[in-house]
């Protein structure tokens, strides 16, 4: 079983990933700011976090330079937003490059099941 | 006989008396034409002396012209004097920043001590007349005119000394002096001081002139908003106002040069380069937008022409121009982010939307009874969401063509606000927010008001409160009536309002009306924010925002605001972070 953490104060998003993603080999948490997330990160490690940017409390972009602060992260991180300017993207990607940010999705021109597909092509890559 | 003796005698002594009275009277004669003479003569020479300054003053004025130049001026006087008055060199001393200019023309060859004497003497009567000692090695010398001779050595026998005035100060000196001795009288010092007494006071005039013109420029340009650089054909500074300064953060420099603005722009405009074009093409240069600090800039750059008397047109310099569109760049970037915001506030939902019918659609998913009803509810929410939006953003578009009519009527105010009250409280029971109402005295039963505009504001008000309030936190609807001149905290107070947060003491006077205070103690806004919250296109960070589906468009507040207005009300927020807001609004009674 991999562990997914989704980051979003999107619920119906988290929601309907949840649901989506296969049961039997996904085991999904779902908090819905980037202080919640570094809590439940530090709990229970997961394989793959998908990661809002803007979110209440800590937003996505503070979350990287948070970990980023604490000393890096091995952890795949995909972000998905509805942001979808080339500025917005290439600012995500860039503070997130050492920090394990491995793709971007712009979640409203990605059905569901292409959100799996990736996600299951990240875990393929990097997660041991 | 004796007879012809007698008259002989007799006549012979009238002719002597007669001769003697012609004589007196010639000599009183002679005397009189002689003083005619000297008369006659010294006014030929007054008359000489007043040509002479008249024709040193035009010969001023046509040389000169508007020139404010003391060199100038003195080269003038000095390159005509010895037509009316005698000596061996004139010279004169200016004293400048740096140094004493000492300029000495030779009408005849003199040994070189003669040179130094005057010098020497006119250094000391300078410092004399300025009450400060100089020495020879600040005395900057030239020579014109006769050659120096070696062989006789003639010492300074005449010399007269004027002191220049220029604006009551001593400026300098002008001398005469002369290897002959006893030359320089009265008389021709007299002229000599009127000339340069007028020469100096024309002088003066034209300062004044001059200045009270460039003080009315530099006030203006000084005050002006914009930054303005003007600059001569070498690109040396001859202006720069404070708003210029201030642009590229030199308020303090002192003597700005070209390079202290290349340097300051760092490479965003290439100032010297837009200047040479300007100054050598004529050329009118205006610039894209530039960020320069925290505000942006259009810059102009063009050129100073002059016209001169006969039409023909020369560039003297080039002016660059600062102009800050920070409002403008500032309205246009929030205009866009209104709009994305807007297509955000409406994409997110429409998107859960579509992906929860992917879910549902989806064979392989296997939901739980409970999931089915969960996703109902989430398609329900998403859409009345956006429903809301919506109708905002007609509700906008209305005010905006002014076209938002209310409906007043007779109605229960308190009815109004407690059916809303309920409703809320209804749907925060499970988040744990205190939502409650109280009154004050003497609220009166029925009033005229648009029970459904109201029931909007009341909407908009308690959304946002229960919005950015926490777990476990207080929203209060505090109503009561306001009487015009009371102390409208105190009235407050009295129906159980116990916010720090204090009404403007300008509310006192307001009319008698109604006034509803809507108090969190939640996150509150920043003071820089509170003057803008009832604006369009304006959407306050909203981080503190618990979660997406809270974040407003900003709209609620400009639709409340303008409902309050159409009543004849005001609406207004006091706030403080982390302390929390009230917003208030007023109906007034008649």
């Amino acid at each position: 079983m991999k562990k997914i953490l989704i980051i979003d104060d999107d619920e119906v998003f988290a929601k309907t990933l949840g649901d989506t993603l296969p049961k039997e080999k996904y085991l999904v948490s779902h908090v819905s700011n980037g202080e919640e997330g570094l809590n439940e990160m530090a709990k229970n490690v997961p394989d793959l976090i998908i990661l809002d940017l803007i979110m209440p409390k800590l937003g996505g972009l503070d979350f990287l330079t948070v970990l980023k602060r604490n000393g890096g992260n091995k952890i795949p991180i995909l972000i998905s937003s509805q942001l979808s300017k080339m500025e917005d993207i290439s600012n995500a990607i860039v503070a997130g490059m050492d920090v394990g940010v491995k793709g971007y999705i712009i979640k409203s021109s990605e059905n569901l099941d292409k959100i799996v597909e990736e996600i299951e092509k990240t875990l393929g890559k990097y997660s041991k | 006989m004796d007879f012809l003796f007698i008259i002989f005698l007799i006549i012979l002594i009238a002719a002597f008396f007669v001769v003697v009275l012609l004589f007196l009277k010639n000599k009183k004669l002679k005397k009189d034409i002689s003083i005619k003479e000297i008369k006659i003569e010294e006014r030929g020479k007054e008359m000489d002396s007043k040509m002479y300054e008249l024709a040193i003053l035009k010969e001023l004025g046509d040389r000169v012209g508007y020139s404010l130049d003391v060199h100038q001026i003195i080269d003038v006087i000095t390159g005509s004097l010895h037509q009316f008055i005698n000596y061996s060199a004139v010279s004169y001393m200016l004293l400048e920043p740096e140094k004493i200019l000492f300029k000495i023309h030779l009408e005849k060859s003199v040994h070189r001590d003669f040179i130094n004497e005057v010098r020497d003497r006119m250094l000391k009567s300078l410092g004399a007349l300025l009450d400060k000692e100089f020495k020879e090695n600040q005395v900057e010398e030239f020579m014109s005119g006769a050659i120096l001779i070696e062989e006789v050595k003639e010492p300074v026998q005449s010399f007269f000394n004027i002191p220049l005035v220029i604006a009551e100060k001593v400026v300098g000196v002008l001398t005469v002096a002369d290897t002959r001795s006893g030359l320089y009288k009265e008389n021709e010092m007299t002229i000599l001081y009127k000339i340069t007494n007028q020469a100096s006071q024309a002088v003066t005039k034209l300062q004044e002139v001059v200045a009270t013109e460039q003080s009315k420029l530099n006030a203006m340009v000084i005050s002006m908003t914009d930054g303005i650089v003007m600059t001569d054909l070498d690109y040396r500074i001859l202006v720069i106002n404070p708003a210029a300064r201030h642009a590229l953060s030199m308020d303090e420099k002192k003597d700005v040069t070209i390079f202290d603005f290349i340097d300051n722009l760092g490479g965003k405009f290439d100032i010297r380069g837009r200047l040479e074009e300007s100054v050598k093409l004529k050329k009118e240069y205006s610039s894209e937008r530039i960020l320069l600090g925290e505000k942006f800039f259009q810059i102009f750059v063009l050129p100073v022409k002059s016209v001169s008397v006969l039409g023909q047109e020369s560039v003297t310099g080039g002016v660059v121009i600062f102009h800050d569109i920070t409002s403008e760049v500032e309205i246009e970037t929030l205009r866009k982010d209104f709009t994305s915001m807007l297509v955000h506030e409406l994409r997110s939902p429409l998107d859960g939307i579509k992906k929860i019918s992917e879910v549902l659609r989806n064979k392989d998913i296997k939901l739980e009874p409970k999931g089915h009803d969960d996703y109902i509810d989430l398609i329900y929410r998403n859409s009345s969401g956006m429903l809301e939006l919506v109708n905002d953003i007609l509700d906008v578009a209305k005010i905006e063509a002014g076209k938002f009519d209310i409906k007043k009527q007779e109605a229960d105010i308190k009815k109004t606000i407690l059916d809303r009250v309920s409703f809320y409280s209804v749907s925060t029971s499970d988040s744990q927010i205190h939502l409650n109402a109280s009154f004050g005295p003497d609220i009166p039963e029925k009033m005229m008001f648009d029970p459904e505009g109201v029931e909007h504001v009341l909407n908009n008000l308690i959304s946002n409160a229960l919005k950015y309030s926490n777990k476990d936190k207080e929203v209060k609807v505090i109503t009561f009536l306001h009487n015009k001149g009371n102390d409208i905290n105190e009235e407050a107070r009295g129906a159980k309002y116990d916010s720090s947060n204090v009404l403007s003491k300008d509310l006192d006077n307001n009319p008698s009306s109604i006034v509803v205070l809507v108090s969190d103690n939640g996150i509150g806004i920043k003071e820089e924010d509170v003057p803008h919250i009832f604006n369009k296109f304006k959407q306050l960070d909203t981080k503190g925002a618990i979660s997406i589906k809270q974040k407003g468009t900003g709209l609620g507040l400009v639709i409340t605001k303008s409902i309050v207005e159409e009543h004849g009300g005001c609406v207004g927020v006091v706030s403080k972070v982390g302390v929390g807001s009230t917003f208030f609004f007023t109906l007034p009674l008649v």
